[in-house]
């Protein structure tokens, strides 16, 4: 029983969920200004961060572009499919 | 080689001037090389979002209906454009072709060219950009031969070069993805990623 005027202290854990990665894989077709181009447009990257990430994809076979909510991931995989680019979503955690 | 050239006007349509045959021919199978993709060329044009099975099922159901009527859109208007194919002046003897690609259709044409080189690389099997360059030999005739796939890979590469130019000289300035000093002629062909 609690005493009048103490409050029952609950202990609760809050967990967050897990951000997801949006991944883009290398293939021998697309062509290097295309795939600049649709990070540009897809997540608003600068120049330079749409190259560097491009690059990435071209000399290591794949590049996570962007990590987040999974709602939001789902949304960037589906725009980067419609722009026919190899793209995955996978859970950090 | 001289290229075709693509001049973007001031009301953003694009013409496409000086097409070879090579590229008037690679561009006219486009629509066909897009349509209702089935096999190796679906599973290139609409890959799997990941591996787990609920999400795959659902991408199937709720996503994939949309990707396919970009991809059924974007080759509608690519077909509606090619009908607009006229002659423009011969080359040393070379007869090319013009066409021209209203502002509101550019990314279309940019889309469909592009997913016409990969189902062209799906289903001839381009997995390497070693792929991309076969080696043409001749025979003990001096004959060289061209298979089909070799074909394929010569298309890939007349789309690639109206895409490229579509990509930096068609789109505004602002959408073309390299800074305006890094323009010019002379630039070295655009490499895979």
């Amino acid at each position: 029983m609690t005493e009048p005027g103490v409050l029952e202290q609950v202990e609760t854990e809050t967990r967050l969920a897990p951000p997801w990665n949006v991944v883009v894989w290398n293939d021998p077709i697309t062509l290097m200004v295309y795939v600049t181009m649709v990070f540009q447009r897809i997540f608003g990257y600068p120049l330079e961060k749409a190259q560097a990430l491009m690059m990435e994809v071209h000399t290591k076979g794949r590049s996570i572009v962007w990590t987040g909510a999974r709602e939001q991931a789902e949304t960037y995989v589906q725009k980067l499919h419609a722009a026919q680019l190899l793209a995955t979503m996978e859970c950090t955690s | 080689m001289i290229y075709p050239r693509v001049t973007r006007h001031a009301d953003g349509a694009v013409s496409i001037e000086g097409l070879f045959p090579l590229h008037l021919a690679a561009l006219a199978e486009v629509p066909d090389l897009i349509d209702k993709p089935e096999g190796d060329v679906r599973k290139r044009l609409f890959p799997e979002p990941s591996d787990d099975a609920t999400q795959k099922g659902d991408w199937e159901r709720l996503v994939r209906p949309e990707l396919f009527a970009l991809l059924a859109s974007a080759r509608e208007i690519l077909l509606r454009d090619l009908k607009g194919v006229g002659p423009a002046e011969p080359l040393g003897g070379v007869p090319r072709w013009n066409v021209m690609v209203p502002a509101q259709h550019v990314n279309a044409w940019i889309s469909a060219l592009n997913a016409a080189r990969l189902a062209l690389g799906a289903e001839h099997g381009v997995e390497s950009e070693e792929d991309l360059h076969p080696k043409l030999e001749a025979n003990e005739e001096g004959r060289i031969e061209v298979d089909e796939r070799t074909l394929a890979v010569i298309k890939i590469g007349a789309l690639a070069d109206l895409q490229a130019l579509l990509i930096l000289d068609g789109l505004p300035e602002s959408e073309r993805p390299r800074r305006p000093e890094e323009e010019g002629p002379g630039e070295e062909e655009d490499p895979p990623a």
